[in-house]
Parts: structure tokens; C-alpha cells; sequence
């Protein structure tokens, strides 16, 4: 058998005192690579959140003015319009000495177009069925329009349990369903489209779904239209998930936090001052 | 005892023969950062299988180790540089990676040739593993990166902890290496069954690592 040579205890421990060194300082240098990193990522990410939040502001204050200018238009072309015939023809009536029924119809027939026209404008702007029926019959009879004119089917399934919601969180479902109804009808080509509204608890989810071309990559990059929807539902502290499902077609989840009513009516009226 | 020695030497082959299978039947289902693993698994096979069967035979096997420690340190360092993307500059890892397959070569060609214990790249080898298992477990400490890697962080961890375990006992074997030749061959092939033992513990952690895979 070969005798062991001796070993020199400094000289074996040394080296792996070096080792352990040189694993402890490329330890180190990765760390602080790390650290920098890390770093980096998270003020990318504030700047990326806070570019978001100011396109939030403008998409709102922008959406705002659209509206403006179409109640504007609206009231400009029609109502302001008709009323200024129905006082060319008033004044007209003024100078005739004769009773005229003819004319006095046409201006009464301009009173009433000019009353649809401000009752057409007055529902866009505050549907009378929410108010007077309530959200279920109030999408009902969106859904009903949107079967109308193109031909769709269209399926709401509502729990039973979801009364009892704050006015205004209606009002932002109702918008809601509105926006994404007339998404799906301007771009989508769909043949279907499904909501269902459900309440668990101190929650509630909402779901909307088409059957249709889905969304362009742009605008699963957040499109305007859908930012406004997001400003809504972050305006009740809930989350608004959307994409393109697997089968096809669009859809968009909505959960809303219901802790208390007097929270959401409070959290909403903050976001809309 | 010979038998013992027998089956300890043959377990961590007959293991790395059921995890080959495993992989390969669910490779498709892998993230990028296990099939690197996967590829490591595969070039442990082409290597351990005919290298144990030349010990069998009393050949020389050293060889084949020399071969293999650069191209599983090319699979590992892949595997790491897929982990750490986005945490430490992309061409670093590719500069550790050629430096160590240049000196693997040097070793080979210059100080230890091809039918000697290549115990010099071995603990290179070591060291540099030690380095990225240990910076791993340390940018996994972040909460963002933990959330981040959500889905893989129990392979990671398993798979990590694996290399680990095999690489510190690898270092200090290797280390001690030179002392080695100068025990006897009885003692000389204890350090070897040690070695089969943390090799298999490492296809342990690997296995139950790529078990916990994320499934669709």
C-alpha cells in the first residue's frame, strides 16, 4: 500500500479559502447586477404607469368634449332648427289678419318633431328605461335594438341577487354594455353576443362576449374607446380584463367591489368631479 | 459490499434513464427554461450510458468527461442566461460560457490530457454553477422577480437547489482530487461512489423539479 504524504493543512486550506472568496465575490457581482436591474425595470414600469394614468386624463377629458360637441350638434341642427322655423312661421301668423289652420298644423307639426327631437336627445343622454325600469330592461331593450338592426343574437343572463346597486354604478354598466354593444356592431361582424351580470358576495362580475373578428393587436394595446371603459370601472375600484378568447370573437370581464354602497356612490362621485 | 458499490454506481444511470423518458415525453410542454434542462438531461444520457458501460469493462472512460464538462456547462450556463434574462447584462453569460469551453480546451490540449481526471475544468466548472445557483437564490429573495417567475419558481427552486448540492460536493471532490491518487484504489473509489450518490440526488431534484413543471 502507498504511504499518504503529508499534508500541509495551510496549504490545502488556503486555496479553498480562495475559492470560497472568489464564489462569494462573483456572488456579489451578480447581486449588484441584479439590484440595477431590478431597478431599472421598476422605474420603466412607474414611467409606463404614470404615461398610462395621463392618457387615462385625456382619453376622459376627450370623450368629454365628443359628447359636449354631440349634444351640441344634436341641439344646434335639430331643436335650434325647428324652433327657428316655428318662429318664422309664428311671426308669419302674426301679420296674417285672417285665421289660418293650415299654417297654424305646420307650426303645431314643428312643435312636435321639435318634442321628439328634445325627448330622442334627453333618452341618449339619460335612457328612461334605467331610470324607470332598471338595468336588466334597460340593456334588454339595448340588446333588442342591436338584434334589430344587424341581424344578432343576443343572450342576458342576470343574477338574482344583483339589485339593490348604486345609481351611478348603473349608470357605468349601462354605458358600459352600450359601448361594447356598439363595438361589436360597428367592427366585430359578430352573430352573438352574450352578457351575463352576476353578484357573489361583495362582488360583482360582469361579462360581455361576441362571437366576432375579435380585436386588432392595436387595440388589444388598449384602444381609446376601451380606456374610457377602463376609467369607468377604475372610477368604482374594479378591474376591466379584455381580449380575444380562444374560440374566437371578443371579451371583456368586469369586477367591481360592492363593500358598501355608500363607498362606491362616494368613490364615483370623486372620479366624475 | 462489491455489490452495493455495483448497484450505487449503476442507480443515478438507471434514474437518468427514467427521467430521459420523462422528458421526452412531456418536452413539448416545457418552458423555454426546462428544455434547456431537458437538453442537459439528453447530453447526460449520450455521455454517462457509454461511459458507464466502458467502466464496466475496465476501459478508460476519462475521455468522455472531457467532452462533457463543456458542453453541460454550455447547457447549464443557457439555462441560467434564460433565468436571469432581463436581470444581468445578455452577453456577460456568453462571455463565462466561452471563456470556460477556451479553457476547458487549453486543460485538455496542455495540462490534462484526454485520459487523465480533468479535475481542473471540473471545479472551474463548479465554482462558476456555485456562482449562478447562489445569484439565483438571491434575486429570487424579490418580491417582483418571485412574482415575475410565479409559475416556474418551484422548478427553479428544485432544479437550483439540485445543482447546487451537486456542484458544492462536486468542487470539494475535485478539489481534493489530487489528494485522492495519493490513497489507496479502495478509498479512491468511496469518493467515487460519493460522487454516483450526489449525481443521482442531483436527477432527484432535477425530476421533481421538471415534475412541477407548469401544466396547461
Amino acid at each position: 500500500m502507498e504511504t499518504p504524504q503529508e499534508i500541509d493543512f495551510i496549504t490545502m486550506l488556503l486555496p479553498l479559502a480562495g475559492i470560497a472568496f472568489l464564489i462569494a465575490l462573483g456572488v456579489i457581482f451578480m447581486y449588484q447586477q441584479f439590484q440595477k436591474n431590478i431597478i431599472r425595470q421598476q422605474l420603466e414600469r412607474e414611467e409606463i404607469k404614470s404615461q398610462y394614468q395621463k392618457e387615462l386624463l385625456h382619453t376622459t377629458i376627450k370623450v368629454q368634449e365628443e359628447e359636449r360637441q354631440r349634444i351640441a350638434n344634436d341641439l344646434h341642427d335639430e331643436l335650434a332648427a325647428a324652433l327657428s322655423i316655428g318662429r318664422m312661421q309664428l311671426t308669419q301668423l302674426e301679420h296674417e289678419k285672417e285665421f289660418n289652420p293650415k299654417r297654424i298644423a305646420e307650426v303645431r307639426e314643428i312643435m312636435e318633431t321639435t318634442l321628439a327631437a328634445t325627448r330622442r336627445i334627453s333618452h341618449e343622454l339619460m335612457p328612461l328605461q334605467l331610470s324607470q325600469l332598471g338595468l336588466e330592461k334597460a340593456l334588454v331593450t339595448l340588446l333588442k335594438k342591436a338584434e334589430d338592426a344587424k341581424n344578432l343574437k343576443t343572450n342576458i343572463a342576470v343574477g338574482t341577487n344583483y339589485t339593490n346597486l348604486p345609481w351611478l354604478l348603473e349608470i357605468a354598466l349601462y354605458r358600459i354594455f352600450s359601448e361594447l354593444i356598439n363595438n361589436t356592431l360597428k367592427h366585430a361582424e359578430a352573430t352573438t353576443i352574450d352578457i351575463s351580470i352576476l353578484r357573489q358576495s361583495n362582488q360583482l362580475f360582469c361579462r360581455f362576449s361576441d362571437d366576432g373578428k375579435g380585436l386588432s393587436k392595436k387595440l388589444l394595446n388598449r384602444g381609446l374607446g376601451l380606456q374610457s371603459l377602463e376609467n369607468r370601472v377604475r372610477a368604482f375600484e374594479g378591474e376591466l380584463k379584455f381580449g380575444n378568447s380562444n374560440e374566437g370573437g371578443f371579451y371583456c370581464k368586469i369586477k367591481i367591489p360592492l363593500e358598501s354602497e355608500e363607498n362606491n356612490t362616494k368613490t364615483a362621485k370623486k372620479s366624475i368631479k | 459490499m462489491s455489490s452495493i458499490q455495483e448497484f450505487i454506481f449503476f442507480l443515478p444511470n438507471l434514474f437518468l434513464l427514467l427521467v430521459g423518458s420523462y422528458v421526452i415525453k412531456n418536452y413539448p410542454q416545457f418552458k423555454a427554461e426546462l428544455r434547456v434542462i431537458s437538453w442537459f438531461i439528453f447530453l447526460s444520457l449520450i455521455f454517462q450510458i457509454p461511459s458507464y458501460i466502458l467502466g464496466l469493462f475496465g476501459n478508460n472512460n476519462l475521455p468522455f468527461l472531457h467532452f462533457y464538462t463543456p458542453l453541460s456547462f454550455v447547457c447549464l450556463t443557457v439555462f441560467y442566461q434564460r433565468v436571469f434574462r432581463q436581470f444581468v447584462h445578455p452577453s456577460l453569460l456568453w462571455w463565462i460560457m466561452g471563456f470556460f469551453v477556451l479553457f476547458s480546451c487549453v486543460n485538455t490540449i496542455f495540462w490534462q490530457e484526454l485520459k487523465s481526471f480533468n479535475s481542473y475544468a471540473l471545479s472551474l466548472e463548479s465554482v462558476l454553477i456555485i456562482i449562478y445557483s447562489l445569484s439565483l437564490f438571491t434575486l429570487l429573495l424579490d418580491a417582483s422577480v418571485r412574482e415575475e417567475k410565479r409559475e416556474l419558481l418551484s422548478s427553479l427552486v428544485w432544479i437550483n437547489s439540485g445543482l447546487l448540492i451537486y456542484h458544492t460536493s462536486g468542487l470539494l471532490l475535485f478539489y481534493f482530487g489530487d489528494l485522492l491518487t495519493h490513497f489507496t484504489t479502495v478509498k479512491f473509489r468511496i469518493s467515487w461512489i460519493f460522487h454516483s450518490f450526489i449525481y443521482f440526488v442531483l436527477f432527484v431534484c432535477i425530476i421533481i423539479g421538471l415534475w412541477k413543471h407548469p401544466k396547461k
